[in-house]
Parts: structure tokens; sequence; C-alpha cells
């Protein structure tokens, strides 16, 4: 994984308190909603959890770390762009769609014709972390994620979602 | 995406099977992983137990090891029933498949060929034959009629020529000599070859000189087979005898006393492409 490199914002206390102007807060937030989508990627992250120290938004060489509001603010922000949805009611958990739903599911399509899987059967381990996609973007792709992605492929007529004899065991076939 | 024939993708029992393969796979991958760690630990315990000088008890905790890898193998030879089981699978759809693909192109023969009935055929050819033959007798009737009136015309023809070429005072000349009898004939050879090309025209006639002139024929005569040469890649076939001439007068040319052909030269060689202006510059020559 490349490391990242943080933008200069990152160094700057105030980026990490709340803006009150209206202006200033508004460009505050277009900043990180940027920075999150960009160290998501990088790191090929999906969740975030609040209730859980992120590396992202604790900068230690500064001494500052965003609060509990500013955290909810921004992720509220990338949910309200569509770039990210919260997994629960009580906005804990963010799923943060760096690359959207409708792209991871072309994506997939795109790897499943290249590499001759049509009208075959995957198993969604397997599309995960198998041989078959490693090296791949789709690699390491969260598993909410890929069902929201098969999903897409579902409603297309391009894949079918189903589940074998024991509960654990799902898989998918496609057909391009 | 506003599919309107959105259609599902069908699930076979076949799918299932290869789901459930492929998931046991895993789960037996899952299993040496983890029978890996295992083994790992027990050789760290094996260390630390003989450091604490308890043979004994490592010497079971490496049996136990040795369990753990036999097991590890027959856990190898599962996968790679599993993976061979699906590899069949995989085979034996592509089989039918194929066997699909080859059933409806013989179906599509077969309606084809209903299609196309051999006493048709038969019927067709038969017709066909009988319009050749019809078609050939009519051929054979209008040819005849057009060869007599070609030859008529072609005889017509002859004759006007012959007459033409008497009036012409020519046709007592002898053909277009192969053979060059004489000569001064042969001196000009060498610059008949010459309009050709527009350079060497220009040679001969700058150099009235006789000592020029001997040296002028040997470039000249040189330059001729360059243009025979030319001539050659043109139609090799024709010029060939020709050819041969030129070099045999050549060879005479050298031996030649030079004549001062010069200037007839320069009014005969803008036209002596012709063999007719040839044959009336021998006469003028000869006389």
């Amino acid at each position: 994984m490349d490391q990242f490199k943080m933008p200069y914002f990152y160094n700057y206390p105030p980026y990490f308190t709340l803006q009150p102007v209206k202006d200033t807060r508004d460009k505050q937030v277009q900043l990180w909603k940027e920075l999150i989508l960009k160290y998501c990627k990088n790191y090929k992250i999906f969740i975030i959890n609040l209730d859980e120290e992120f590396p992202l938004f604790v900068n230690s060489s500064i001494e500052r770390k965003l609060s509990h509001e500013a955290r909810e603010l921004f992720l509220g922000a990338l949910v309200t762009e569509g770039k990210a949805e919260w997994l629960d009611k009580g906005h804990r958990k963010c799923l943060i769609l760096w690359r959207t739903i409708t792209d991871w599911a072309n994506l997939i399509l795109h790897f499943v014709k290249e590499n001759g899987f049509e009208d075959g059967v995957m198993t969604l381990d397997e599309i995960r972390t198998g041989d078959e996609t490693r090296g791949t973007d789709i690699a390491g792709i969260d598993r909410t994620v890929l069902i929201k992605a098969l999903r897409v492929l579902e409603q297309r007529g391009k894949a079918a979602m189903f589940k074998g004899t024991s509960a654990d065991d799902e898989g998918v076939k496609f057909s391009a | 995406m506003g599919n309107l024939f959105s259609r599902k993708v069908k699930v076979t029992d076949v799918d299932r099977a290869i789901l459930t393969l492929k998931t046991q796979r895993r789960k037996l991958t899952d299993y040496q992983k983890k029978l890996d760690a295992v083994i790992e630990r027990e050789v760290e315990v094996a260390r630390e137990l003989l450091k604490q000088k308890k043979k004994d008890r490592a010497l079971l905790t490496l049996k136990r090891k040795k369990a753990q890898e036999e097991l590890l193998k027959k856990v190898d030879v599962w996968i790679l029933n599993v993976e061979q089981q699906l590899s069949d699978i995989e085979i034996t759809s592509r089989q039918k498949a194929v066997f699909e693909s080859l059933k409806s192109g013989h179906k599509a023969i077969q309606d084809l060929q209903k299609e196309v009935n051999i006493e048709d055929v038969q019927k067709l050819m038969e017709d066909s034959a009988e319009a050749k033959a019809y078609q050939d007798e009519i051929n054979a009737v209008l040819g005849q009629q057009l060869t007599d009136e070609d030859d008529e015309a072609v005889l017509a023809e002859l004759d006007e020529l012959e007459t033409e070429m008497e009036l012409e005072g020519l046709l007592d000349v002898p053909s277009v000599p192969t053979k060059i009898p004489e000569k001064p004939a042969d001196i000009e050879e060498p610059e008949r070859e010459k309009p050709q090309k527009g350079k060497l025209l220009e040679e001969p006639i700058a150099e009235p000189s006789e000592g020029l002139f001997v040296m002028s024929r040997g470039s000249a005569s040189d330059k001729l087979t360059e243009s025979t040469a030319d001539k050659d890649e043109v139609s090799s076939k024709e010029v060939a005898p020709a050819k041969e001439n030129a070099k045999e007068e050549d060879e005479e040319i050298l031996d030649l006393p030079s004549v001062p052909t010069t200037q007839v030269k320069k009014e005969e060689i803008p036209e002596a492409k012709s063999s007719s202006s040839r044959r009336k510059e021998e006469e003028m020559l000869a006389a």
C-alpha cells in the first residue's frame, strides 16, 4: 500500500475544529470529504466506525483530533452526496463509497467478462479473497459493498445470488 | 438500467453443486491454515520443553505435530479431489455446450436440405443443360455468319492498305531487316536508339569533329547497352533479337572508319523511330 500523503491542511489545527462561519465551514467540510475518500481508497477502507479511533481523524503531531460532532458532520456530508451510507440508524458505522455501487458493479462485470466467468459460479469469498481476483481492484472488497453491487447486477439480469446447502456458502452466478 | 427484458439468471442444480464444492474447497483451505498454525505452535512448544529438559513431553509434542502433518497431507488430497471434480463439472458442461451447438448446427443443415429436393436438382440440371445446348446452337449459327462477314471486311481492309502503300511507293521495299546489311547503316544504329533518351541525342550533334566523334561513339555504344537494357525490362521477348544485333554492330563500329554522318543524322534522328524512315536513310546513304 502506498504511503498516503496528507494534504497541507491536515497540519493546521483550525481544520480540526468545526468552523463557526458558514463559508469557512463549507470549505472545511469540502476538504475533509475529499480527504476521507482519498484516504479510504488508498488503504481500501470501507467502514468507519465512529466508536473506534480512526487514524485519519487524529493528528498526534499537532495534538489535535476531530470531535465526534465533526466526524459525524463530515461523514453525513458524504452520505448526502451519495458517497457514503450509514449502516445503522444511530450513525455509528459508516460505509465509505470511494467507488460508487454502480462503479463496483461495472468493475465486477468487467472482471467477469475479461476472465471468462460468464455463466460461471463464484462464491462471495472467492470474489473477495480468492486467487481469481488477486491483484485486481476487486480483491478485498467489503462484503456489504459486494452484495450491494451484485444486487445491481441482478437487477440488470447479469447475475443471480444464491445460497448453497449450508448457510455460509453464498454464491453468485454470472451471465454476461 | 431500463432493461426491458431483464431476464433472471437461472440458477441450476449444477450451479449449486459447484457452489458447494467451492465452499468446501475454501473450508478445507481454511482448515489447512489452522493446521499450519497448530504445527508451528507444536514446534515452539517442543523447543520450550527441550529447554526445560522435558524430553518426554517434547517427544510427545513432536508426535502430535507429526500427526497434524499427516492430516495436512490428507487435506491436500481432499482439496485436490474437490478441484478435480470442479474441473470435471466444468469440462462436462463445456462438452454439453459443444454437443448442443453441434446438434443445432446439424438441425440447421437438415432444415436447409429439406428445402432442396434431389429430383428438383436433377431436373434443374437437365433443364439448364438443355438451355446450354440451345445457346450453343444459336452461337454456332450466329458465329458462322459473323466470321464470314469478318473475313470479307479483313480482306477489304488488306486491299485498301496495299493500294495505299503502293501509292506511297513503298511496297517494293523489302520488309524490315532484322540484320542490317550495309555498314553505313550500322554506324547509325547506336544513334537510332537515342531518340528514346533525350540526353543521348545531343551528344554526337554537339561533337562534329572526327576525333571527338570516335570518343563519343565509344560512349554512345556504352549507352546503347544501357538503353537496350532498359528496353529489356519493357519487353524482353521482342527486343531480344534487336539487342543481339546491336551488340554485333558495336563490335563492327569500333573497326570502322568514321563516316561524317552527323549532318544527316541531325535531320534524321528525330524521326528515326519508325522502320520506314530508317529505310529512307539507308537509301540516302547508299546514294
